[in-house]
């Protein structure tokens, strides 16, 4: 399972505005990165494949069909450092990049299961996202305008965590399914202002928590012993959250011609959304030789979900911008995913050594005129600011290995390297007898 | 009370007497199962061909050490005589009572095999070496006599007049093998030492103790003599203790480092005589190729740091001539079902070669048998890997080159219906679940619970039980092309996995065949 990165809130927070040009409409959740990874070392390590294998507990969130493969109970922890590299578009002639973000180390997951006959039981907390970061970003030239916006500086911390209830069934000698329900909580906090430390001229105060129901569901065909196929749906979320306004926003006189002064919306509360999209994916197994397994992963992931009723651009509430949900967009993408596994069966532990390699297609937010006022200001900047970073598909390479001790007592670590994020991760799977 | 059970010379009518000296209190709930099972099919033997168990009275069915060592003092020298007894029990016999056990002619009839490494170090003084001190520091498990391994030292060191000084501590003997080489006006040590030996069943601790030692006194390590002209072959004029050597062969172990090369292996049988010498010199006189490449293919070089653990197999005493076939095909099934019975974990260097030497045993005592030619066969092709080369061996043993033809010599015997189903109605896991976790773990889970329960259960029920477990095996062998130490059970997980093993295990335990 796996998937990649990137958005989902898209609570826009803005920073005020001078009457003119030169306000600042920073983004603090643009390019927002979730943690759609599925968890367990051994996965990350194989390219963040687990689809087509799930052969573990952590099968409880990547593929909860897979819990089948289990015959015993299994405890599963999770320990996660990641090293996130947000990259803020720094306004150029090139398009640079500015990277913030901080080190977050957390347990990220748990799990418990037990095998009752054709059924599988599993109860497990899983860490979606846990982000942290601080910027500030100094004024940034507008070509379109020629002249420099407002620099912006802030902090955000996000928290999103899923404790679920699922369970997986054996159909047949070749297929299981699987599900969860989950229960997923969000906790935000975050502040961003325009201008500089010392002298901030308007941002947003968004905190928050909030909780909402979700499911995933899988399932997984083996047409050979050596085969198996998996496929899953993970229903996203949307969670309510209420941002308050600080400071002065730009405002429109319909006068000939207009006139643009800022009002003081400070204290004023807005409704957001913050959307977890929905993922669909699927993967392959292929057990090539006794020691060798080699996987492949399919996931796509509806980050368009993320442009909801309560989308909101705060930067450009003046009725005279006109600009709307209409006017934003995030394209779905499918993120392909390989791994392998070596095993070295050995007197007493089997070691293993893994290894992978990921996409992460551009999912940032854009911007598309039509419908708003071409004529004001947050036409050309909206466009410079989410039109000029450059489309990539970011590739990632994942590498671990692991030990499984006396067949008992399985520990895996893994490190992902990505423009995005540098990650480490430790899990343990203790089989009891 | 002795006298009870001593035979009467006025019982023409019961030539066969047999004894069965009662378990010792300490032995494991595993060696009393074993002890027991083969105790029990002994005795059956025995009645069917005529014997009378010896028993002092009707409520007892076995005998203390001290019953039997008055018995078999005045045992009738046309009687033929046997007696089973757990290894405690036979060491307190052969230790209390030597000159009556001597006397009596009863020999052991099932000599174990235990194999151990053999490390030899050579002084690194020139002077010395130049001098070609005799002299061999040794630390010996105390099992093994230093005389035992003077002609292979000999052989080793290329100096046919080595003499042994055997050690009580490895500290004691580095500082000898390294101050009194040097100095040996001012040393205490009892000579010059050219060499230090050790021969243990787990030689880790002394080893490192010895190495240590020596390093700290010499400032520098001891150097290993490179064993290599030590030929496989019996070694000693002791006929109580041959010294067997199988060659250092690198046999590919998975994930397990290659041996050290100056290091050979050593089996020593711990309770021999004449018959066994006679019958070892006449395997090696008319086989050598074969013996020599089955003695060494069974002794697996392993790390020295894993530990054999001593196995207190039953000992059965006979009297010249005994036993006949039957027996040894009996004796055969317990070396078979003690390999099976070892709580240890399957697949390690030390347990897999611990079942090699008994089933070699088992091979020796009963070649014929097709399950412990196939158990042997398949253990060796399980160590053997993908390297290959057992041709030779695999002919002797009567099986095909291929193990995954093997399987086609296994077809379900006439007159058998036993078929593999669940060993309850109330089987933890569905079928379909134990197919879709893994297939080839089936027949294999569904074999070792009816083995499993056939360890106790009586009568027919017992049959069945094994006639059910023979026909999972039979189909897990279907499904599987050969053996092999390890099986995925899942990707990280495997478990132990050679049907041949355990279809020897269950024709062993009462399941075999009808011929």
């Amino acid at each position: 399972v796996t998937r990649g990165t990137s958005i989902a809130l898209l609570l826009v927070s803005c920073f005020a505005v001078r009457p003119a040009w030169g306000q600042s409409n920073e983004r603090i959740y643009e390019d927002l990165d979730f943690r759609f990874v599925t968890p367990g070392a051994r996965a990350v390590a194989m390219g963040k494949t687990f689809i087509g294998l799930a052969d573990d507990a952590t099968a409880a969130v990547s593929n909860p069909a897979g819990l089948s493969n289990l015959l015993e109970q299994e405890f599963s922890f999770e320990f996660t450092g990641t090293r996130i590299k947000h990259q803020r578009f720094f306004p150029s002639a090139d398009g640079e990049l500015q990277t913030f973000g901080e080190t977050v180390v957390t347990p990220s997951f748990f799990s418990y299961v037990i095998p009752v006959r054709r059924a599988t039981i599993s109860v497990f907390l899983n860490s979606v996202q846990d982000y942290r970061e601080s910027f500030e970003i100094g004024d940034r030239f507008v070509p379109s305008l020629g002249d420099f916006e407002d620099g912006a500086f802030g902090s955000l911390s996000v928290q999103v965590n899923s404790y679920g209830v699922g369970g997986a069934y054996v159909l047949s000698r070749s297929l299981s399914v699987g599900g969860s329900a989950t229960l997923l909580s969000l906790n935000v906090a975050s502040q961003a202002r325009s201008g500089t430390p010392f002298s901030p001229r308007n941002g947003t105060n968004t905190i928050d928590s909030d909780l909402a129901w979700s499911g995933l569901a899988g399932a997984l065909f083996k047409p050979t012993p050596r085969v198996a196929i998996g496929f899953t749906f993970n229903k996203g979320a949307t969670f309510d959250a209420r941002t308050q306004l600080f400071g002065q926003f730009l405002f429109t006189l319909q006068t000939t011609p207009p006139t643009r002064l800022d009002v003081n919306r400070t204290g004023e509360v807005r409704d957001v959304n913050y959307v977890i999209p929905d993922r669909y994916g699927a993967g392959i197994s292929w057990r090539a030789r006794n020691n060798i397994t080699l996987l492949a992963d399919v996931s796509r992931i509806n980050y368009s979900q993320q442009i909801t009723d309560r989308f909101l651009v705060a930067d450009f509430q003046d009725p005279d911008a006109r600009v709307s949900a209409d006017n934003f967009y995030i394209n779905d993408v499918y993120e392909i995913h390989a791994g392998a596994e070596w095993r070295f069966y050995g007197t007493g532990r089997t070691i293993s050594v893994r290894g992978g390699v990921y996409t992460d297609p551009d999912h940032r937010l854009r911007f598309q005129s039509g419908g708003n006022n071409p004529n004001h200001p947050a036409d050309p900047l909206l466009n410079f600011r989410f039109n000029t970073g450059r489309s990539t598909t970011d590739v990632g390479y994942t590498a671990g290995a692991g030990i499984t001790l006396f067949n008992r007592v399985q520990i895996d670590g893994a490190a992902s390297f990505s423009p995005d994020a540098n990650q480490i991760v430790l899990s343990t799977v203790v089989r009891l007898p | 009370m002795v006298s009870s059970v001593a035979p009467s010379a006025q019982q023409p009518s019961a030539p066969w007497v047999h004894y069965q000296v009662c378990a010792s209190s300490n032995l494991s709930q595993a060696d009393r199962a074993l002890f027991d099972s083969l105790a029990r099919d002994l005795a059956g033997v025995v009645r069917e061909r005529g014997g009378r168990i010896a028993a002092p009275a009707a409520d007892r069915t076995c005998v203390s050490v001290q019953e039997v060592t008055a018995a078999i003092g005045q045992v009738a020298a046309a009687n033929q005589t046997s007696v089973i007894l757990d290894g405690p029990a036979y060491r307190t016999l052969s230790r209390t009572s030597a000159d009556v056990l001597a006397k009596s002619g009863l020999r052991p009839v099932n000599p174990r095999l235990f194999t151990r490494p053999l490390y030899i170090f050579e002084t690194t003084d020139s002077a010395l070496k130049g001098s070609k001190s005799p002299f061999v520091g040794v630390l010996l498990d105390r099992e093994v006599s230093g005389a035992a391994i003077v002609a292979a030292v000999a052989a080793a060191t290329g100096e046919p007049s080595v003499r042994i000084v055997a050690f009580n501590t490895a500290a004691e003997l580095a500082r000898c093998f390294e101050r009194g080489s040097t100095d040996p006006a001012n040393s205490r040590c009892p000579g010059t030492f050219g060499w230090a030996a050790f021969l243990e069943q787990d030689a880790s601790t002394t080893l490192s103790s010895f190495q240590a030692a020596y390093a700290k006194a010499a400032g520098k390590p001891p150097v290993p003599l490179n064993v290599q002209k030590l030929r496989p072959g019996l070694y000693g004029d002791n006929p109580d203790q041959l010294l067997l050597i199988a060659a250092d062969r690198d046999f590919p172990q998975i994930g397990e480092r290659r041996p050290d090369s100056t290091r050979a292996l050593a089996a020593i049988p711990r309770v021999d005589g004449p018959a066994l010498e006679d019958r070892l010199l006449q395997e090696t006189r008319r086989e050598q190729s074969w013996g020599a490449s089955l003695w060494a293919l069974v002794g697996v070089p392993v790390s020295a740091a894993e530990e054999l653990p001593r196995y207190p197999f039953p000992v059965v005493l006979g009297s010249p001539g005994f036993p006949d076939p039957g027996v040894r095909a009996l004796i055969a099934d317990g070396y078979v079902r003690a390999a099976g019975a070892w709580q240890v974990s399957p697949c390690t260097a030390s347990a897999e070669r611990l079942h090699r030497a008994y089933l070699l045993n088992a091979y020796l005592e009963n070649p014929d048998d097709r399950s412990t030619r196939l158990g042997l066969g398949s253990a060796l092709s399980v160590a053997r890997g993908s390297a290959g080369g057992l041709d030779d061996v695999l002919r002797k043993l009567q099986l095909g080159a291929n193990p995954s033809e093997w399987r086609d010599a296994l077809a379900t015997p006439a007159g058998s219906s036993a078929t593999c189903v669940a060993a309850t109605t109330r089987e933890r896991f569905p079928e379909d679940r134990l197919f879709f976790a893994n297939p080839n773990l089936v027949s294999q889970y569904r074999a070792m619970e009816h083995l499993r329960r056939a360890g106790g259960e009586t009568g027919t029920e017992r049959r069945d039980s094994l006639a059910r477990a023979g026909a999972c095996l039979r189909e897990a062998l279907s499904r599987v092309a050969g053996p092999s130490c390890h099986a995925a059970e899942r990707s990280t997980y495997s478990f132990y996995y050679n049907p041949y093993f355990y279809f020897a295990v269950q024709q062993a335990s009462g399941g075999r065949d009808a011929k």
